[in-house]
This record gives structure tokens, C-alpha cells and sequence, in this order.
């Protein structure tokens, strides 16, 4: 009989990424096995702010939910609003969750381990260390809004276009770099109809998550991962969030190449 | 241009020290800063409070580039006036005031000036060249050198790397001008120059502390400029025998160049500041392309984009780095970002990467974020300070003139990329 694939999502439980993974595994009729939620960890000053207003008996802090303000002051409408986080996607969903404090300790680790996965798939949680990435016998895998091993790190999908270049994505096991594990296989995507970011960012991550979930699918059909090639670290450049400035330039162009 | 008669807090950083002691310390020195910063002078106590509090200040108004630029350039035409003789005073410091004339960089503002006054269209700023021209050329020494230090407490020792400073401006009124004088200064400070180059390449012979420093790459470069405008085949050997005193001094891993700092104890423990760090990678840059020498302009994109890699992860630049790119201070060193800025945005003018118009906008902001944008005192407003917070062990209290000319060469050199970028 054949072994049904073990794979679970590693996410955070406010995450939405984790449900758009899902709901991309779900379209191409792949249900994972469960989710992973890291604990959420505020940032450091925060949790100290929350640890002293605890002490004194008040609440701790709401989380910031506003979409955040440009620099020119308006709010970037956000395209996932109506996306469900992650856990509350779970329970709706019926999708198992387990929940570690961290995804580095020996204790999470172990609980991990007793979950004989077959393939994480990366969706929304932090940065993965090697002890981690070594627990699934077929490795983890990531969607990637640009093409590797050329567009590494941030707003890579806006790089890509900004310099004239062929915007793509790229589905690709993690290793403990920054994009830099091997490669499984890339697509170019059609951005010429997108006459903004938001568009741009939006067409980009469907088809990363479309291009995601089908590698999953044939993962699942073959028992195997795909043919996958190393990245050499001179093949690419590491991007770096694009400033205000550069987007302003990106905007103008995309909303004069769509006329 | 370097630091004397300026605090250096370098030296006494970072001892181990019980909490109370380090507290207690920390408190008297505060208070003794506050009391240096003669905080009941009109705008100073404005001043001192924007390097802790409000830091969002001048984002939240909405000031465009345009704005820093006008506000950077009245505090240059401020720093000229308070002086009677052409130069630009030195410094605005907050315990004495503006300091007399700094021939250096009242050298390297010449054209900065020449550019202002094409794009503000004010042709005011090429009469302040003019002035500042004229004053540099009553300051040549007998032997072709310029002297060191401002004007107050220097006029007849030699300084090689200053009188290399002076030898820009020189160079470029004499090209842009035809103007004989200039050229004829050029000429002799060019001469002198070559004649105190030792053997080896390096410049040791009157320079600064008498350490022979990578970042007189920045010294170089301008005999380079020098020997290019005026076809000077020994200017042009000369730079290029320099050049390749400081490529072997670069870490080939990490893109560091040893002896990049001001001082002995900088050499000796791989640390710079940002200023020196950028010194070094300019002159090592200007050099490369003067010179056609592709191995130059990779060793200076090498540290460049190390230095990008940092401060985009970091979000800001620290004021110092040791050899492997880490922390030394975190105050930062604001004339460091605004050079660092026209690093990256030459780097993009050669090598078309982006990313580096991207970390040259970010260093601009850094800056921009620590000018004051609505202070009474002319000595503070639009200027820039040597450090942010101003406590900062670069210029210590103090806002040097050379910190505002390289933040307008950067806004100038930033809007130019820009409006080119917009126009593709």
C-alpha cells in the first residue's frame, strides 16, 4: 500500500501565509497532514513592556492588525484581509496544529521528530536553523517570489521588474542561508498586465503558491522529491527591502507600461 | 578631513565596570556634555533634545529632498559669512561657536559650489567659489603645499593630504574657469605632492600624526584628477603607484583596508570610522576609473557592498567598524553615511547595480533624519552634525562644514540617478 505523505506547514498562528499555503495545497488537492505553529514572540521591547505592565495586573498589549502607512501617509489596502489566520484556518478546516514554543529547542525538535514528517513546507514562520531543516526525511520547501539563484532576500518580485529583468518565482528546499538551498525548479510569470506593486505582488504570489502546491502534488504522486540542483553563492545577489524612493520609480514605470 | 583639536571618546569605550559605576559615569558625563553644549545659547537646547527625542520629527513633516538641499546650502553660505577672509569656517561648535576658515575643506567645497550654483541656478555660489579660490591661493606656502588645520592655528606647516583636498577644488575651477592662477597653484601643489611620495607609493613625509594611512587614497585620487585634466604623466604615476600601496593593504575576504583609520591605535586594532572607511573607498574608486584600473574599482565595490550589506540589515550605519565589519560605536557618523551615499551612487553609475542606489537612499534619509529643519541658530540649522547623537565620538559637539558638503554632493548626485531612473 502505498505511504501516505506526512506534510505538515510551519507557520505561526497569527500568520495568514500559512492559510494561503494551505488553501494553494487544498486547491491542487493536496490536504497537509497538520500545521506547525511557533509561538508568537513579540519583539524583544515589547515583551519586556508586556512583561512589566503583566506584573502590575494589566492586560497585555492588542496586537497591531493596521495595514501599515506608506511613506506618503496612505495605507497600503491589504490584499489578505480577508484571509483567516492560520489557526483559526485550522480549526475551520479540520487540519491538525501542534504547537511548539520555538523552533529550536531540543524539546520543540523532539515533538517534531515524533511527528515523522516527510516534508515541511515553509508558511510564515521565522528563520529555520539546520537541526530543524534535518528532521524531514524529504527535506523543506519554500516558494520564492523571484528567480534564483539571481533574485535573493526581500521584495525580490519588485527588483526583478525594477531592473528590467524577467520576473519569475522559484520553489526551493531551505537550507540555513537566505535563499539559498537547492533549487527545484523556477517559472517565469507574465507581470506586463500589473500597473502597480500591490498587482505585481499579488500576481506574483499566486503563482508562487500555485507553482508551490503543484510541486507538492507531484511530491505526494511519486513519493519523491523532484530533480533539484545546488545554488552556488556567486550565481546570486542578496536584495534588501526596496526604499520608498526605488518604489516611487517602480510605480511610475508600471502605471506608464500598462498606459 | 581629520580630527584635530577635536575630543576623541574612542579611547575610553566599553571597560568592564559595575552597573552603578558605569551609570554613575555615564551620568556625569552626560551632565558634563550638557554644560559643554552652552544649552541657554539660542537653538542649542532644540538641538541637543532632537538627538534623543522626536527623531521621526522631519519625516513627519514631509520635507522633500529639496528642502534638506536648501537648508544644507544656507548653512554653507552661513559657515562662509561668519568668516571675513573667503573660506568656509571649519565647524559650528556648541561650545565656542563657528571656528575660523578650514582651507582643506574649504578646497574640496569649491565645487560642490560650482554645482550649486548650476542647480539652484544661483549664480551667487560660483561668486562664493570665487572668494573661497581666492582665499586658497593667498594660503599656498613657498614650496607648493597648503597648510594644515584652520587658519587659526595653522598657516605655515605642510599638510600633505590637505593640500590634496585644496588641490580638487584648484583642479576643477582651473578646468571649468580656464583661470591661469588656479591652474599655476595647481600646478606647484601637484609638484610638491609628488616630491614627498616615498618609494613604496605611501605618503608619510608631514602626514597626519605621521601614521601612513590607506585613506589618503583620498589624497591620490586628486593628483589623479589632477594628472588626467592637465595630461601630468608624473601626477598620473604617482596615483597609481599610491593606489597600489593601499590595494595591498585590502583584506581580499572582507573587503577592509588595513590603516583606514586616523590613528595608531585604529591601525593597530583594524578600526575606522565611516569617514576614513569612505575616504579610503572613494579615493580607491576615483583612482580605479581615473586610471582605468578595473582591479580598483572591484577592491572599492568589495568593501562597498560589505559596508550595504551591514547597514541594510542593521538599518542604520554605525560610526565605526573594526575589520570584519562589526560594531566599534554605534553613534553614527553622519559625513560617513552622506559619503558612503556617493560611493554607492558612483558604484551604480559604473556597475548599474541598483541595491546600491537603494543603500545610498537610506544613508541620505539617515542623514536627513539628524539635520535640523527648524532651529533659530544659523550655526545649527540645515547643518550637519560630525556624529548623530552629537556626543558621538566623530566631531564631538560640533557640526563640520564637511559633513554638509558631502550630504548636498549626495542629495545632488542622488536626484540626478533619480530623475534618470524616472526617465527610463
Amino acid at each position: 500500500m502505498k505511504h501516505k505523505m506526512r506534510i505538515f506547514l510551519l507557520s505561526h498562528d497569527r500568520a495568514k501565509r500559512g492559510s494561503t499555503v494551505a488553501m494553494a495545497l487544498q486547491r491542487h488537492g493536496v490536504t497537509p497532514t497538520g500545521f506547525v505553529f511557533e509561538a508568537y514572540r513579540p519583539p524583544k521591547l515589547r515583551r519586556r513592556i508586556e512583561r512589566r505592565l503583566a506584573e502590575q495586573g494589566i492586560p497585555v498589549l492588542a496586537p497591531k492588525t493596521e495595514p501599515k502607512a506608506s511613506q506618503n501617509g496612505n495605507a497600503t489596502p491589504d490584499p489578505y484581509a480577508d484571509i483567516l489566520p492560520a489557526a483559526e484556518y485550522a480549526s475551520k478546516e479540520g487540519i491538525s496544529a501542534t504547537q511548539v514554543a520555538d523552533l529550536t529547542s531540543p524539546e520543540s525538535l523532539d515533538s517534531l521528530r515524533a511527528l515523522e514528517p516527510d516534508l515541511f513546507v515553509h508558511a510564515g514562520a521565522g528563520i529555520l536553523r539546520a537541526p530543524l531543516l534535518a528532521i524531514p526525511k524529504l527535506g523543506t520547501m519554500n516558494a520564492h517570489m523571484g528567480l534564483l539563484p539571481r533574485y535573493r532576500g526581500m521584495n525580490v518580485a519588485e527588483w526583478s521588474v525594477l531592473e528590467g529583468q524577467q520576473a519569475g518565482c522559484t520553489v526551493h528546499l531551505l537550507d540555513p542561508g537566505i535563499d539559498t538551498g537547492d533549487i527545484i525548479a523556477t517559472r517565469t510569470v507574465d507581470v506586463s498586465d500589473c500597473n502597480s506593486i500591490t498587482a505585481l505582488r499579488a500576481k506574483m504570489d499566486r503563482a508562487q503558491l500555485d507553482f508551490l502546491a503543484e510541486t507538492v502534488k507531484s511530491i505526494t504522486e511519486t513519493g519523491e522529491l523532484p530533480p533539484h540542483h545546488p545554488q552556488q553563492e556567486t550565481d546570486g545577489r542578496q536584495y534588501f527591502a526596496m526604499h520608498a524612493d526605488l518604489k516611487q520609480v517602480l510605480e511610475k514605470r508600471l502605471a506608464a507600461s500598462t498606459g | 578631513m581629520k580630527m584635530q583639536h577635536d575630543f576623541d571618546r574612542a579611547g575610553d569605550r566599553k571597560k568592564p565596570m559595575s552597573t552603578m559605576f558605569s551609570l554613575a559615569r555615564d551620568t556625569k558625563r552626560a551632565i558634563g556634555n550638557m554644560l559643554h553644549a552652552r544649552l541657554t545659547q539660542p537653538g542649542h537646547r532644540q538641538f541637543y533634545l532632537a538627538q534623543v527625542a522626536d527623531h521621526g520629527r522631519n519625516v513627519a513633516q514631509g520635507y522633500s529632498d529639496a528642502d534638506h538641499l536648501r537648508a544644507a546650502a544656507d548653512w554653507l553660505k552661513a559657515a562662509q559669512d561668519s568668516q571675513s577672509d573667503g573660506g568656509f569656517s571649519g565647524r559650528y561648535k556648541l561650545d565656542k561657536g563657528w571656528t575660523s576658515s578650514y582651507p582643506e575643506t574649504t578646497g574640496y567645497l569649491i565645487p560642490t559650489c560650482l554645482t550649486l550654483a548650476e542647480r539652484l541656478e544661483e549664480p551667487e555660489w560660483e561668486e562664493r567659489a570665487k572668494r573661497a579660490m581666492d582665499f586658497l591661493l593667498a594660503l599656498q606656502l613657498e614650496s607648493g603645499a597648503f597648510p594644515g588645520g584652520e587658519v587659526a592655528e595653522n598657516t605655515v606647516e605642510p599638510s600633505p593630504f590637505n593640500t590634496a583636498q585644496i588641490l580638487n577644488g584648484l583642479n576643477i575651477w582651473a578646468a571649468e574657469k580656464n583661470d591661469a592662477n588656479a591652474r599655476q597653484a595647481a600646478d606647484r601643489a601637484a609638484a610638491w605632492l609628488v616630491s614627498v611620495q616615498d618609494d613604496d607609493g605611501a605618503f608619510r613625509q608631514h602626514f597626519y600624526l605621521n601614521q601612513p594611512s590607506a585613506y589618503a587614497a583620498h589624497l591620490s585620487c586628486w593628483l589623479a584628477e589632477y594628472g588626467v585634466l592637465f595630461d601630468d604623466k608624473a601626477a598620473r604615476k604617482a596615483a597609481e603607484k599610491h593606489l597600489d600601496w593601499v590595494l595591498a593593504l585590502q583584506d581580499k575576504d572582507t573587503g577592509f583596508f588595513a590603516r583606514s583609520g586616523f590613528y595608531g591605535t585604529d591601525h593597530d586594532n583594524g578600526t575606522a570610522v565611516t569617514h576614513t572607511i569612505a575616504y579610503t573607498i572613494w579615493g580607491v574608486l576615483l583612482n580605479g576609473l581615473l586610471l582605468g584600473r578595473e582591479d580598483a574599482v572591484d577592491a572599492s565595490e568589495l568593501a562597498a557592498t560589505k559596508i550595504m550589506e551591514r547597514m541594510e540589515i542593521l538599518k542604520f550605519l554605525p560610526g565605526r567598524f573594526n575589520s570584519r565589519w562589526r560594531i566599534d560605536e554605534r553613534a553614527q557618523c553622519l559625513t560617513g553615511n552622506a559619503q558612503m551615499a556617493l560611493i554607492w551612487l558612483r558604484l551604480y553609475d559604473e556597475r548599474g547595480d541598483l541595491r546600491f542606489v537603494n543603500a545610498a537612499c537610506r544613508a541620505i534619509d539617515l542623514v536627513k533624519q539628524a539635520q535640523p529643519m527648524d532651529n533659530p541658530n544659523p550655526g545649527l540649522q540645515g547643518g550637519v552634525a560630525g556624529s548623530f547623537p552629537v556626543w558621538g565620538s566623530y566631531i564631538f559637539h560640533a557640526v563640520p562644514n564637511w559633513a554638509t558638503k558631502f550630504f548636498i554632493d549626495a542629495l545632488l548626485h542622488k536626484e540626478r540617478v533619480l530623475t534618470a531612473l524616472e526617465s527610463d
